[in-house]
């Protein structure tokens, strides 16, 4: 690679020194290495996508990863699990950075999961909506066993994930129940809101979110320091 | 003072210091606010195509990928909000054999005003 793209920079002067024709635009993509010639990165506009860090900013871009328009038209049901599929998501993608305390593998969570989670439980719910009732199970196998538990090979993780998703999605989610796992009398608190608009959720994100903690993934505060200080 | 506050937290508790320096730089800077949110409200389209007003004909978009980003589907909506027709959008993936192909593409994109994404 490295050798091509001293070729490129090289293609690039040339580019420069005849003028391409305006509406040229080059657009590169690579991992983030050490072999990137310095020349090409000092003349190129640099974008990363570096995953957010903490709750508030996971939740945040989960939630704003569905348009306005298509969050509006659902049923409040479906909002409600909705807002607790980010969270799930945030869970999910968060624990990462936690190294083997979080996960006993790194898995490549990531939006396509929620994505596509957020889809099947849309379509399950509305093919479903004649019953009246939230099939719970039905959700919970397709999101941990099938999505988000097809990257996972670890039984440990498994469990994990299946006992958090036990926790979270069950007829109190819809009674504004609480997100975080086993918090109590620790001071701490981020109920699931009820039933809102796109705008209001988003502006429950930014003021009711506590700071990044463990605790909003289950896990014991101290669990930081090893990252936080590496 | 508040440097001096955060000595003593990067003694006592390195694992602070991270937020500790966020919220220096929000009470000590001006504008530190908005230095420290940047643009973590934008989403990636709307960075994205900030980017593209920046860029020139000699300034490429280089995008240092994370794991499961895919830049691709951003850059074409990018190229149908400018009217660029899709056709005109070139899409290699790197591998074997393929530089001969991308420098092909860069000389069309270059002649004819296309875009070339690598």
């Amino acid at each position: 690679m490295p050798l091509f793209l001293l070729e490129l920079e090289k293609k690039l002067d040339e580019f420069a020194a005849e003028g391409s024709a305006p509406g040229f635009r080059l657009f590169l993509s690579s991992d983030p290495a050490n072999s990137i010639p310095i020349g090409l990165l000092e003349k190129s506009i640099k974008l990363t996508n570096e995953p957010p860090q903490g709750v508030k900013q996971n939740m945040k871009r989960a939630f704003t990863f569905f348009s306005k328009e298509s969050f509006e038209d659902k049923d409040p049901k479906i909002k409600t699990i909705l807002f607790s599929l980010c969270y799930f998501h945030t869970v999910m993608l968060e624990r990462r950075k936690f190294g083997p305390k979080g996960w006993n593998m790194m898995y490549p969570f990531s939006v396509g999961d929620l994505r596509d989670s957020a889809l099947v439980m849309n379509n399950y719910m509305e093919s479903n909506a004649a019953s009246g009732k939230i099939p719970w199970d039905d959700l919970k196998y397709l999101i941990g066993q099938i999505m988000y538990g097809g990257h996972i090979v670890d039984d440990r993780d498994r469990i994990f994930t299946i006992a958090f998703l036990d926790n979270l999605m069950n007829d109190g989610l819809l009674d504004e129940s609480e997100l975080f796992p086993f918090i109590e009398g620790k001071n701490i608190t981020f109920k699931c809101p009820a039933p809102n608009t796109y705008e209001k959720y988003i502006e429950y994100i930014d003021q009711e979110c506590p700071n990044d903690t463990p605790l909003a993934y289950g896990m014991d505060p101290n669990a930081e320091i090893d990252f936080r200080t590496g | 003072m508040p440097f001096q506050k955060l000595l003593v937290v990067r003694v006592l508790r390195p694992d602070r210091i991270t937020t500790a320096l966020d919220n220096f730089m929000r009470k000590t800077l001006p504008k530190g606010d908005e230095y420290v949110d940047c643009d973590s409200t934008s989403n990636f389209f709307q960075i994205l195509h900030s980017a593209y007003l920046d860029s020139t004909t000699m300034t490429p978009i280089y995008f240092i990928l994370s794991p499961g980003a895919n830049p691709v589907v951003a850059v074409e909506e990018l190229a149908k909000s400018q009217a660029v027709d899709l056709k005109h959008v070139h899409k290699i993936s790197l591998g074997q054999g393929q530089d001969v192909v991308a420098m092909n593409k860069l000389d069309i994109g270059h002649k004819e005003g296309h875009w070339v994404m690598l």
